[in-house]
């Protein structure tokens, strides 16, 4: 490559990642002071064990206000007859005021000294939660948990975990708090939390009708010896461009039910309803005769949303299900797992790290060190644009454990071919035809680890979920790029940077093999 | 032959190092689990609750303190301490209401209540002056409540079996690139290798009980797997190499020697990624080296494997794959050009 071209070239590279490197890492004000350019590591999704501080007055694109991002929301689900300690406070402390000064016997006297009767604390008196005697304990008197109690707490606990077990949210969290009610933590990378934490607390059976509003709507109520499972076989989602569904897929039955609803429908309109428990899941409001086995509902729903409410409607169908409604009380923004430090600490690791390599190879190699710098941090922005584009990529400490040892698979490869054209250089070739030579020796054998490590990564990405999912599908897309970078990229920038030198060999730290005459 | 022999003798001592390990990892597993204890599997927390009239009083601090005197007084530490806002679940805005969260790996519920009591009672009596010299009650204004809570971690169990499935079938696949590649006995004893390594990586976490989160032991499988494929590859290319030497040699001497020449190439290989580890876990200390430092398991196994176990695993099936030939060449079967010129040279 001749001195002109490879010096265009060079500029051209170099400012192209001085650009992204300002992208990545440098956040300066806009337009008078009013608007803020955020770094792509600002605006980066975190998972639920790093997160970072946004800068005051920071909006999303759809204008949603923030001033943290990462962690996540934690909501406690209270199931029906359980409240806190603090909500019983608050009520008796309202019925003794209102009973103050009036006679015994009146009717406020008589709310509050109902009140104190109709709960009791648990565990103890010093409990966090009180009881309601009638619905927890089955009796008015009762002080211990009744059984029935225990099996339909239980059940709601088997279904939410179900939900968020298929939800494959990684970083989601299920605990029991305080023996009877939930607590579920979520990330905030996650979309529509509101609607999960919301719909998840459903419980109850799946069930259909039809008529003009939820509550008075003619419920279908399936035959002796039937379930709803006899109607409706299933609900997933699917998203299709920009819009989301809701499937619900009927066995015959069903379709006829629906059919005999809706055949009217052309006439006067009406609205069909999926409920879980009491509340109306979706309305779907029929203007023409459904004669089909499967139903695509859109609407308002966003692939999350429509996620959402497919799982509460598919869990409550084919889990064994419960009449104890839940609600949802408590829900706490929850800082970074692993504290708000965690995530700079890992960049400072991580440039520690990429400084730590780059010496390595300036002392190895020389000169060659400037083009394990360029490949490498090509390799490093493309990665983090990639990591920043990729819808369903965040950050958290296995996408850096990922990109780390993909880093340290491109160190390898690089060391395997200077090594390999040093040796060719030191039999006594010309560095051209060394690297010629180096390149075209050692290509299988890069090819081969690149190949084996990137189908090793992707299988495991196409199977695992969550945080393993996330790990592999980092770690293959760093392999691949590995991959290109040593084989394409590098020796681009070997030839570019090399038409600059007038000692070739010393360029590279080569040395000649020496010979003894006979 | 005294060199190989010694070889099969200490091959049958790690296997059943390897296979004692494994077998002790999967008991523990089946019935302990995994230590999980980072991800506090069962905490109390002492929760407080007030609203906006405590900001506005600059009392935020006063109560914090409070609430810290009242913990030493009952001989209670608490591990992590957050103030986080109170959000609307309908929509998730922020409410004006704050909880001020300590969270305690392990504490009695009698200290925890009396603690409870005490700050109650005296956010309860706590009055002051206002400007006008009337007394006020900041923290009943604030509605200031203190409770405690014990919480169980439940196991999310699908994405322990869906990762341990897809590490098995991504080695499986991976390897049999290997096999096309580097011949038949190269791809299984990389496989077993592999497997080998993703188990006792696993294993070793069971076994020892060392605390680790949740998710992270199959990620270190995941690890170990894709080191164990890496550090196998190295060592694949280098008896290919000797296959095809100027003089080329016979299988299981072709083995041999691949591993005796290389031993510090797979160690050096192994170098990067056990430095990068111990960087980013030493660098970024807390939560996050817990996490990161155990993954140089996964760097330490597949060396041990790749070393130790792997070629003895390859010797056995090259062998045979080399008497299958020579018996075919000599019943005068087809073998193909290549391997018949290879057997002629051996």
């Amino acid at each position: 490559m001749s001195k002109i071209k490879s010096a265009i070239c060079l500029t051209l590279i170099s400012v192209l990642i001085v650009g992204i490197c300002f992208m990545c890492f440098v956040s300066f004000p806009y337009a008078g002071d009013i608007k803020m350019f955020n770094t792509i590591f600002t605006m980066q999704e975190k998972d639920g064990n790093l997160g970072s501080a946004l800068p005051d007055g920071y909006q999303t694109l759809d204008g949603t206000a923030r001033n943290y991002i990462g962690g996540g929301y934690s909501a406690v689900y209270y199931p029906d007859g359980v409240i806190s300690a603090r909500e019983y406070a608050d009520n008796l402390a309202g019925l003794r005021e209102a009973a103050e000064g009036k006679a015994e016997g009146s009717d406020e006297q008589k709310a509050y000294q109902d009140y104190l009767d109709q709960y009791v604390p648990y565990p103890d008196e010093d409990g966090a939660i009180y009881l309601e005697r009638e619905k927890v304990c089955g009796s008015k008197e009762g002080t211990e948990v009744s059984d029935e109690f225990k099996a339909d707490f239980q059940a709601a606990k088997a279904i939410l975990r179900a939900r968020l077990d298929r939800m494959h949210i990684e970083g989601v969290s299920l605990e029991v708090r305080d023996d009877y009610t939930l607590k579920v933590g979520i990330p905030d990378y996650t979309g529509s939390q509101a609607s999960l934490l919301g719909l998840f607390s459903y419980m109850g059976e799946f069930g259909m009708g039809y008529g003009s509003d939820a509550d008075s709507a003619t419920r279908l109520t399936p035959a002796e010896g039937e379930t709803m499972a006899d109607y409706v076989k299933g609900a997933s989602s699917r998203v299709n461009g920009s819009t989301a569904y809701v499937v619900l897929k009927f066995t015959g039955k069903g379709k006829n039910t629906i059919s005999e609803w809706t055949a009217s429908a052309a006439d006067s309109a009406t609205t069909l309803f999926f409920y879980v428990g009491d509340n109306a899941v979706i309305s779907l409001s029929v203007s023409e005769a459904i004669n089909q086995n499967t139903l695509y509902i859109s609407g308002s729903y966003t692939a999350d949303t429509a996620r959402i409410v497919a799982l509460t409607i598919d869990t409550a169908l084919n889990e064994a299900h419960t009449g104890l409604s839940l609600t949802v009380g408590d829900v706490v923004r929850e800082r970074a797992a692993m504290g708000d430090l965690a995530f700079t600490l890992l960049l400072v690791a991580a440039a520690a790290l990429f400084v730590g390599m780059a010496a390595f190879f300036f002392v190895r190699y020389h000169g060659l060190g400037a083009v394990n710098l360029y490949t490498s941090l090509i390799w490093l922005l493309v990665m983090i644009l990639a990591v920043w584009g990729i819808p369903f990529l965040h950050l958290g400490v296995e996408t850096f454990a990922a990109v780390m040892l993909s880093l340290a698979l491109l160190g390898i490869s690089e060391v395997i071919v200077f090594e390999r054209v040093r040796k060719e250089f030191a039999m006594g070739k010309t560095i051209v035809s060394s690297v010629k030579a180096g390149y075209k020796a050692c290509f299988w054998q890069i090819f081969d680890l690149h190949i084996a490590l990137a189908i090793l990564a992707f299988v495991t990405y196409f199977i695992a979920l969550t945080e393993l999912s996330v790990f592999a599908f980092t770690l293959g897309l760093g392999v691949v790029l590995s991959g290109l970078c040593t084989l394409a990229v590098g020796r681009f920038h070997w030839a570019a940077l090399m038409s600059f030198a007038s000692n070739k060999g010393k360029f590279c730290n080569f040395k000649r093999e020496e010979t003894e005459d006979d | 032959m005294t060199k190989s022999g010694k070889g099969n003798k200490l091959f049958a001592l790690f296997l059943a190092i390897s296979s004692v390990v494994i077998v002790a990892g999967i008991i523990l597993y089946a019935l302990l689990g995994f230590n999980t204890a980072p991800e506090r599997p069962t905490n109390y927390t002492f929760e407080v609750k007030y609203n906006v009239v405590l900001g506005i009083n600059d009392l935020e601090d006063d109560l914090q303190k409070l609430c810290e005197d009242t913990f030493q007084e009952n001989g209670l530490s608490y591990s992590k301490k957050q103030v986080a806002a109170e959000n609307s679940s309908s929509n998730l805005y922020e409410t004006t209401d704050s909880i001020l969260s300590y969270t305690f790996d392990s504490a009695s519920s009698e200290s925890l209540a009396k603690a409870v009591k005490a700050v109650n009672a005296a956010a309860a009596a706590y009055k002051t002056t206002d400007a006008d010299g009337e007394e006020v009650y900041p923290y009943s204004d604030a509605a200031v409540f203190a409770s405690w809570h014990v919480h169980t971690g439940m196991r999310i169990y699908e994405y322990a079996w869906r990762g341990a499935i897809a590490i098995a079938v991504a080695a499986i696949v991976a390897l049999g690139y290997v096999c096309i590649r580097y011949g038949v006995s190269c791809g299984v004893a990389g496989l077993a290798c592999c497997a080998h390594d993703a188990l006792f990586t696993a294993a070793l976490f069971a076994v020892t009980r060392f605390p680790v989160y949740a998710a992270a032991p199959l990620l270190y499988a995941a690890a170990a797997a894709f080191m164990s494929v890496l550090l196998w590859l190295v060592l694949c290319a280098k008896i290919k190499e000797n296959g095809k030497a100027a003089v080329p040699l016979a299988g299981e001497e072709c083995i041999r020697k691949a591993v005796a020449e290389n031993r510090k190439l797979v160690l050096f290989t192994a170098l990067p990624f056990a430095v990068a580890i111990a960087v980013l876990g030493l660098v970024a200390f807390g939560s996050a080296t817990l996490f990161l430092l155990p993954m140089l398991v996964s760097v330490a196994v597949p060396i041990y494997s790749t070393l130790l176990l792997g070629p003895d695993i390859c010797i056995p099936i090259r062998r045979a794959f080399d008497k299958r030939r020579e018996a075919k060449l000599k019943k005068g079967g087809y073998v193909g050009k290549k391997k018949a010129a290879e057997a002629e040279a051996e």
